[in-house]
C-alpha cells in the first residue's frame, strides 16, 4: 500500500513538473512552424443581421524574414474598393509593434495606421474581423491560464485562457482551443469588457499543404451583432516560389503590383 | 476630335480585352450628383436653384502581363445645369516595374503630401475647379502627360518625372459659369471715374509655348520605417494658375493672363504614436509669383506647413488638421492682404451597419477671417454595385469679411449622388 502511494505521489511529482502551463501551450502554438512564403486568393463573406451577404475577394500574400513576417492584402472586388491594399509587418520581437500602411487608390495615397490600441481593433473593411485578428498577438502582452482540455470538431483541444495586461483592449479576455497534437488553433472566444462573450471564431476545412497544416475556412461570428464574416483560402502556395521581396512594399501597392 | 480620339482609345484597348489571354480587366462606374443652392442662400440669385447637374460614366482598361501593365481611363460628362457633354482622358499609360525600377509614360496622376483636403506639396497634378461638381467631388486632380523613373527599396522609393506638357488648373472662365466671380468680377470701377464700371471680359490666357525647355520636374523620395515615414519633394514647373492682367477698352475691361514658373521643396512624415498618427507637412516656394491688386505679380518667398493627427478608435475616423501659409516681405501691392494665413479641419466619420452605413462631418475654418465650409454627408451602400449619398457643402462667411471660404456662400448646396461600380 506504501508503495503504491510512493508511486502515486512519484506519478503526479513528475506529472506537475512536466505539464504544460498556458503560456507553454500558446507559445507552441506561436512556434508552430509555418511556411517561409505563402500566397493565396480569399473570398470574404460579410454576413449581416437581415441575412444579405456581401463579398469580397482579395490577394493575399507574406513572408516571414525571421526577425519580421511581411504580408501583403490586396482587395480585387467589390469595383468601388480594388486596389485597397493593407501592408503589415510583424516583428517577432515582443514589444515591438507592428507596422502597418493602408493604400487608398480612390485618393491615390498610402495612410500610415496606428499599430496599438483601439485603431487595430477596428473592424478590418467591415468585416467581423479586426486589423488586430489579421496579425499574429503579442505573446506578453496576456497573462494565461490552462482552464483544461474540451473537443472541437472531433479534436482534442487544450482550452487556454488569455487575458489582457494592459485590459484597455475591446475584448480584453480569450479564450483560445488549442489542437493538442499539432498546437493548431481550432477555435476563439473573445469576451468584451463586460466579460460578456462577443465573438466567437471558428476554423475548419482543415487541409495539410507541404507539411503545413491550414485551415480553408475561418468564420468569425459577433454573437452580440448576429453578424458574421467567413474568409475562404483558396489557392494556397506555400514555399512555392521565393516571392519578390519588393512586392512588400508601400511602392508595389501603389503601383498596383499585387495581382 | 476628341470624342473620336476617345471612342478610338477604348475601342482599341475593348479589343486588346477580348484577345489578350487573360490580365485584361475592365471596370468603372456611373454617378449621377445633384445638388441646389440652399435656402439661406440669395434669394434673387440663388435659393432653390440648381448648383450642381452631373452624370458621369468612368471607364477603367487595365492591362497586365508579368512586369508590364497599361491603363486607360477616360469619362463621359452630361452637365444638365449647363446643358453640356464634356470628354476627358482622365489616366492613359503603360508601365513596366521590375523589383528595383520602374517606368510609367503617359497621362497621369499622382498624388503628393500626407495632409487631407489641403495640398502642402501636392503641386504635380493641377487642379480640377471649374465647377462646383468637380470642386467637391472624390477626384478633383487632373492627369499631368509625363514619364516617371521610379527606383525601389525594401525601405524607400524615389520617383522622378518629367512633365514635357504643361497642365494648367481648370479654371471657370466660361460665360455662365457660375464660379467665374470668383476669379474675376463681373465689371470693375473705373479708376479715373469712380461710379463708372465697365463689364470684365476674358482676353487671352497665354500658356507657356510647348517646347522642350518649358517642360516641369518633379522628385520624390520616400522612406517607409518602423518609427515614421518620411518624404522629400522638389518640384520645378509652372504655377497652375495664372496670373491676371487688365486691359481697357471704351467698352470693357479685359482680362489677360500669364502662367509663371514655381520652384517647391517640401517634406512630409508620419509617426505612429501609440493610437494615434501624427502627421506633418510643409513646402518652401522660393520667389512664387503672386497677383498684383493693379494686375501683373510680385515674386515673394512663401512657406506652408501643416500638421494634423488621425485617430480610428473601433469603426470612427477622427482627423484634425491646423495649416499655415506665410508670404515673406511687403504685401502692399498684392491682391492678398494677409501675410500669415491659418486654419484648422476637423473631419469625423463612423461606419455602421457592417461599413454599409458611413455617416460623415468634415469642416474646415480660416482663422483669418473666421469663414468656413461645413460639410456633413451620410452614404448608404445599397448593395456592393450601389451606394446612394446625401450631403451638404454649406459655406460660411466671416463676421467682417468673406474670407476665401464664406465668398461662395451663395454656392452652399444640398447634394444628392448615386453610384453603382462594376
Amino acid at each position: 500500500m506504501k508503495k503504491l502511494i510512493t508511486t502515486l505521489s512519484a506519478l503526479l511529482i513528475v506529472g506537475a513538473l512536466f505539464a504544460e502551463t498556458g503560456y507553454d501551450i500558446m507559445k507552441k502554438a506561436d512556434e508552430v512552424a509555418e511556411a517561409k512564403t505563402s500566397s493565396s486568393t480569399a473570398t470574404l463573406t460579410i454576413h449581416s443581421k437581415k441575412g444579405s451577404d456581401r463579398i469580397r475577394e482579395v490577394i493575399m500574400k507574406s513572408k516571414d524574414y525571421g526577425d519580421v513576417e511581411k504580408s501583403v492584402i490586396v482587395f480585387t472586388t467589390p469595383k468601388d474598393v480594388a486596389g485597397t491594399g493593407y501592408l503589415t509587418f510583424d516583428y517577432e520581437e515582443e514589444d515591438k509593434d507592428s507596422d502597418n500602411w493602408l493604400y487608398m487608390p480612390a485618393m491615390k495615397k498610402t495612410r500610415r495606421i496606428a499599430s496599438s490600441g483601439s485603431e487595430s481593433e477596428g473592424s478590418f473593411m467591415g468585416t467581423d474581423f479586426t486589423y488586430q485578428d489579421m496579425g499574429d498577438r503579442s505573446l506578453n502582452k496576456y497573462d494565461y491560464n490552462l482552464l483544461g482540455e474540451e473537443t472541437v470538431d472531433g479534436v482534442a483541444c487544450y482550452k487556454v485562457e488569455c487575458i489582457s495586461k494592459a485590459h484597455t483592449e475591446k475584448d480584453p479576455r480569450y479564450i483560445s482551443y488549442i489542437g493538442k497534437a499539432d498546437y493548431i488553433l481550432r477555435k476563439c472566444e473573445f469576451y468584451d469588457r463586460q466579460d460578456t462573450l462577443h465573438r466567437v471564431l471558428t476554423c475548419t476545412d482543415f487541409t495539410t499543404i507541404k507539411g503545413f497544416t491550414t485551415a480553408q475556412k475561418m468564420k468569425m461570428e459577433n454573437v452580440q451583432s448576429g453578424t458574421w464574416s467567413l474568409i475562404e483560402s483558396k489557392n494556397i502556395q506555400y514555399d512555392e516560389e521565393d516571392i519578390d521581396d519588393s512586392l512588400f512594399t508601400v511602392a508595389a501597392l501603389e503601383k498596383g503590383r499585387i495581382r | 476630335m476628341k470624342k473620336l480620339l476617345l471612342i478610338t482609345m477604348f475601342g482599341v484597348l475593348a479589343t486588346a480585352a477580348l484577345t489578350a489571354e487573360g490580365g485584361v480587366e475592365f471596370s468603372g462606374n456611373i454617378e449621377t450628383r445633384w445638388g441646389v443652392a440652399a435656402p439661406w442662400t440669395d434669394s434673387d440669385t440663388s435659393a432653390g436653384r440648381f448648383t450642381i447637374g452631373t452624370t458621369t460614366f468612368t471607364g477603367t482598361i487595365d492591362a497586365y502581363f508579368d512586369n508590364s501593365s497599361a491603363l486607360a481611363e477616360g469619362s463621359v460628362t452630361y452637365d444638365a445645369v449647363n446643358n453640356s457633354l464634356e470628354y476627358s482622358v482622365d489616366e492613359l499609360w503603360l508601365d513596366y516595374t521590375e523589383s528595383i525600377w520602374g517606368l510609367r509614360i503617359g497621362r497621369q496622376k499622382a498624388a503628393w503630401g500626407k495632409a487631407d483636403g489641403i495640398d502642402i506639396t501636392n503641386v504635380l497634378c493641377p487642379s480640377d475647379m471649374s465647377s462646383l461638381a468637380a470642386m467637391v467631388g472624390d477626384d478633383s486632380k487632373l492627369a499631368v502627360d509625363a514619364i516617371r523613373f521610379s527606383l525601389s527599396g525594401n525601405q524607400f522609393t524615389a520617383d522622378a518625372y518629367w512633365i514635357p506638357f504643361f497642365t494648367s488648373a481648370a479654371l471657370p472662365l466660361d460665360e455662365g459659369n457660375s464660379l467665374r466671380k470668383f476669379v474675376v468680377p463681373e465689371t470693375i470701377e473705373i479708376p479715373v471715374a469712380p461710379g463708372v464700371n465697365l463689364p470684365v471680359t476674358i482676353g487671352g490666357i497665354e500658356t507657356p509655348e510647348l517646347a522642350i525647355w518649358n517642360g516641369e520636374y518633379g522628385l520624390r523620395v520616400s522612406g517607409y520605417l518602423s518609427a515614421f515615414d518620411l518624404s522629400l519633394y522638389g518640384f520645378y514647373g509652372w504655377d497652375d494658375t495664372p496670373i491676371l492682367n487688365y486691359g481697357m477698352t471704351s467698352e470693357a475691361i479685359v482680362v489677360s493672363g500669364k502662367y509663371e514658373r514655381m520652384a517647391m521643396i517640401g517634406a512630409d512624415a508620419a509617426l505612429p504614436i501609440g493610437e494615434t498618427v501624427l502627421r506633418l507637412e510643409t513646402a518652401f516656394f522660393p520667389q512664387r509669383h503672386f497677383q498684383k491688386e493693379e494686375g501683373g505679380s510680385l515674386q515673394k518667398n512663401q512657406l506652408s506647413a501643416l500638421a494634423g493627427i488621425d485617430w480610428m478608435p473601433s469603426g470612427w475616423t477622427l482627423t484634425a488638421q491646423y495649416y499655415c501659409d506665410a508670404v515673406f516681405g511687403d504685401l502692399d501691392e498684392l491682391e492678398r492682404t494677409d501675410a500669415y494665413q491659418h486654419g484648422a479641419t476637423l473631419s469625423v466619420s463612423k461606419s455602421l451597419v457592417n461599413e454599409t452605413l458611413e455617416l460623415s462631418f468634415s469642416g474646415l475654418i480660416g482663422f483669418n477671417d473666421f469663414d468656413s465650409l461645413l460639410s456633413p454627408s451620410v452614404k448608404y451602400s445599397l448593395s456592393d454595385q450601389i451606394s446612394l449619398g446625401a450631403s451638404a457643402y454649406i459655406f460660411l462667411a466671416g463676421p467682417d469679411r468673406d474670407g476665401k471660404y464664406g465668398a461662395y456662400k451663395d454656392l452652399s448646396s444640398l447634394c444628392l449622388n448615386a453610384k453603382f461600380s462594376f
